[in-house]
């Protein structure tokens, strides 16, 4: 357990110390949060890939969402036994489905049709990595919400059904509507996957490292920048602002796992109560 | 006609399930279309013979084979690393810690669940730039150095998976030990372990899958394009996920291009079967769990 | 006696092919209270849920025989003529434990109201504290309706349970032990409000309670084992050691 403990603070401790030489000062600090990403006349700015990674995830998150809750709503009661255990199966698959492979099917098969339906630019845009990271997202958020759905649906399931209710509209009016907190948890672990994933964006997206005008131009997010840097740039300066950009990931990260936390922490204190109340 | 609102709920969730199935049925059978007729021992070996290859006698120059063994091998190193320490941190969760100390603990591991990938990839790197620095100036990346990141990161499931088998145990099967005059240890390692194993060996296989999957922590930490199969914990490796990413960026030819898909069916098979092996299983232990047997 | 509410004619349950009602004839009249009492596992519950099809939600079901309940003036069979959702609104149900949704109070109200298209909203909210009042709640929560319903405590729990099924303008009301889980006070609440209620709806309950079928029912029916030994009315439940010496011999 030390050693676990250890390894999160040997982790922060080493991106702090890497980026340091560049935070330190503030020129290095007003270099990093610049918008100019051009290694070759000394400019390192991230802010691009930090636009870059927000948008995409959000977008991702966009498409995702309504996807997920109806999936999840499918799952818990609006279809057949048989359909509902099939497509849970199958979102489950999903989750072990490489990444890689959703990027390399996207490459070859949504990149085409982005690229012929809008007839601008490659295809490796905002869009084609959105939609392929949708698909690698949804099934955290199904699983996670329909977890938090189930029990309260075997509660529920009875009074609802002794008051008419058909299973949609139990689901309408009664399930969804308390099951906020299931949701924001859902949406906030889909934005950290989607925040955290690599292979997605380095593969679909075209990584070029500006900032996002359209839902067809090419971006390049944290993660991606940090793949290119390591795999190409070898000057000190780059090094470093991949280091910044690995904080600041590390930093999106750690804010989000203490926001499903207060969620999370509070929702089971105020159960708690009520159960006492009862 | 009216449309009444749980009606379109019931047309919605329809349509988000058929778009989902539907966009994962062409994600499969566009690999196994492509993919499946390229199945063969050249796309595996190339032109040398597979005895001496799977041997190791000669190398493998235009095959996939040297990404396969070099996912299994990272497979392996890894498991042998963060399984022990993954198991025995889960225990300690669930039957040992306490009070704020369980909740500092708990919240580390959510921590480290949440890293992205190509942060425990950058950390490895950050090791290896720091060991060249101060002790070690010849020291780089390799799949040892692979095999630790990847530890790092499927250690977390590993950790949740073990504490939840364990905490979700019945109180009477807890209460077993003590009744027996057992120690706490003893308790667990006789009992709670045991009635525990079936959950916590899908929990191992599921982490297994990632350990294949993962693709940006090597990227930064000693995969290349080409290495053939690695001779010491020193060398550097190939592996599936990273050849299928490159060869989609830098394919010069169709042959190259037909091992990209090629790698990614074999590794989907790979992950698939994973995931089938867990699933079975849990699905017996549920069964079994409902049935009181 | 007068025309029935309620008529079940040779009506048997099977779960998974274990019979567990067995050829039940029964009419029960309307505005009374009518107490189903029997030893654990002889059927109570099913019978009570037979009557607005509930049984049909647990797997392995499988029913045969008629029920007629009376709907506006005639007898519908609750199979054919009615349809479920109908069916369930005009047989309300209350559970042994308060099954309250987790939502506010009010919700728990207009959640199920919201489904019957044709009323308005500020219909809604009239029912809403109709309800509310018949089942003497509205003076305890009439300035906490946007509270959680799971901060009120069972007794109020258990009556919200009850108006959220008197909002639905039901004939009949289905009481599935209702005071089961409550302390002694919150139970002679409910009871008193049952005697007030049967003046305007027919009550079949549930119930465990020697006492409780002696205070406040108009008849009892007794079952054992799926079977339907005896019918008492209130005469005979006045009787001192009738209904006591019946319970002994089956429990």
């Amino acid at each position: 357990m030390l050693f676990c403990a250890l390894c999160i603070t040997a982790v922060f401790g080493f991106l702090v110390y890497f980026s340091c030489p560049l935070l330190s000062n503030a020129r290095g600090l007003a270099g990093i949060f610049s918008s100019v990403w051009k290694p070759f006349i000394g400019e390192f700015g991230i802010l691009p890939m930090l636009a870059g990674t927000f948008s995409l995830a959000f977008l991702a998150l966009v498409l995702a969402c309504p996807l997920a809750i109806g999936i999840t709503c499918f799952i818990q009661g609006l279809a057949p036994a048989r359909p509902a255990n099939a497509v849970r199966s199958l979102v489950y698959f999903m989750t072990s489905i490489p990444t890689v492979i959703y990027g390399f099917v996207a490459v070859f098969v949504l990149v085409p049709i982005i690229r012929d339906t809008f007839n601008r630019g490659a295809g490796f845009c905002l869009m084609t990595s959105a939609i392929t990271l949708s698909m690698l997202i949804i099934p955290t958020m199904v699983i996670t919400l329909e977890a938090d759905m189930r029990q309260r649906a075997e509660e529920v399931r009875l009074g609802a059904r002794s008051l008419g209710l058909t299973p949609a509209q139990e689901l309408l009016w009664i399930l969804l509507p308390c099951s906020g907190r299931g949701i924001v948890v859902a949406m906030v672990l889909g934005f950290g996957r989607a925040v955290g994933d690599t292979l997605v964006a380095l593969m679909v997206a075209g990584n070029a490292p500006v900032i996002p005008q359209s839902l067809l131009d090419s971006i390049r997010t944290l993660t991606a920048h940090i793949a290119l840097v390591v795999a190409t740039d070898s000057q000190d300066q780059a090094y470093y602002s991949i280091f910044a950009a690995g904080l600041l990931l590390f930093l999106i990260m750690a804010l989000l796992t203490v926001l499903i936390r207060t969620i999370g922490g509070r929702f089971g204190q105020r159960e708690k109560r009520h159960e006492r109340a009862s | 006609m009216n449309v009444r609102p749980e009606h379109a709920l019931t047309f919605f969730s329809w349509l988000a399930a058929g778009i989902v199935m539907t966009a994962v049925f062409i994600l499969i059978g566009y690999l196994l279309i492509k993919g499946l007729p390229i199945m063969s021992p050249a796309l595996f070996f190339g032109d040398t013979p597979w005895r001496a290859a799977v041997m190791g006698i000669e190398p493998v120059f235009d095959g996939i084979y040297p990404a396969v063994a070099g996912t299994f091998i990272l497979i392996a190193c890894s498991s042998f690393i963060a399984i022990p320490v993954g198991v025995f941190c889960g225990i300690y969760l669930a039957e040992y810690a306490r009070g704020p100390l369980k909740n500092i603990f708990s919240f580390m591991v959510d921590l480290l669940s949440g890293m992205p990938s190509i942060v425990m990839g950058l950390f490895g790197f950050a090791l290896i730039l720091l060991m060249r620095r101060t002790l070690y100036a010849q020291a780089n990346t390799s799949i040892l150095l692979s095999s630790a990141c990847i530890a790092l990161l499927i250690l977390p499931y590993l950790i949740r998976m073990t504490q939840v088998a364990l905490e979700s145990l019945p109180e009477s099967t807890r209460l077993l030990g003590p009744s027996l005059g057992y120690t706490r240890w003893q308790n667990i390692w006789h009992v709670l372990l045991p009635a525990s194993s079936t959950a916590t060996f899908s929990g191992i296989i599921l982490s297994i899958g990632r350990a294949a999957e993962d693709t940006a922590v090597i990227m930064l930490t000693g995969v290349v394009a080409n290495a053939g199969i690695p001779r010491a914990l020193s060398d550097k490796f190939e592996a599936l996920p990273f050849s299928i990413f490159y060869l989609t960026a830098e394919h010069r030819d169709e042959l190259e291009l037909q091992r990209a898909f090629g790698s990614a069916l074999v590794l989907l098979t790979l992950t698939a079967t994973l995931f089938l092996i867990s699933y079975c299983i849990q699905r017996r232990f549920k069964r079994r769990w409902e049935l009181g047997e | 006696m007068q025309t029935p509410v309620i008529s079940m004619a040779n009506l048997s349950v099977a779960f998974f092919g274990r019979t567990v009602l067995n050829g039940i004839d029964l009419e029960i009249p309307g505005n009374s209270i009518t107490i189903i009492i029997g030893p654990s596992g002889s059927g109570k519950t099913t019978l009570l849920r037979a009557v607005n099809r509930l049984n049909e939600e647990f797997a392995g079901c499988s029913s045969s025989g008629t029920i007629w309940i009376e709907v506006s003036g005639t007898m519908a069979d609750i199979y054919a003529d009615l349809h479920l959702s109908k069916l369930r609104r005009v047989a309300g149900m209350v559970f042994q434990s308060p099954n309250v949704f987790p939502l506010s109070i009010r919700k728990n109200l207009l959640a199920p109201l919201k489904v019957m298209h044709s009323l308005s909203r500020s219909q809604r909210h009239e029912r809403m504290e109709q309800a509310l009042k018949e089942a003497e709640l509205w003076d305890e929560v009439r300035d906490r309706l946007d509270d959680s319903a799971l901060t009120l405590s069972g007794g109020q729990q258990q009556r919200l349970c009850l108006a959220r099924a008197l909002a639905l303008s039901p004939r009949i009301l289905l009481l599935d032990e209702p005071t089961a889980s409550l302390d002694v006070r919150s139970a002679a609440k409910i009871e008193e409000l049952l005697m007030k209620l049967k003046e305007r709806y027919t009550i079949l309950a549930v119930s465990h309670s020697i006492r409780q079928v002696k205070h406040i029912a108009d008849r009892a029916v007794i079952l054992s084992a799926g079977q339907m030994i005896k019918t008492l009315e209130r005469r005979e439940l006045e009787t001192p050691g009738l209904l006591e010496g019946l319970v002994d011999e089956i429990f």
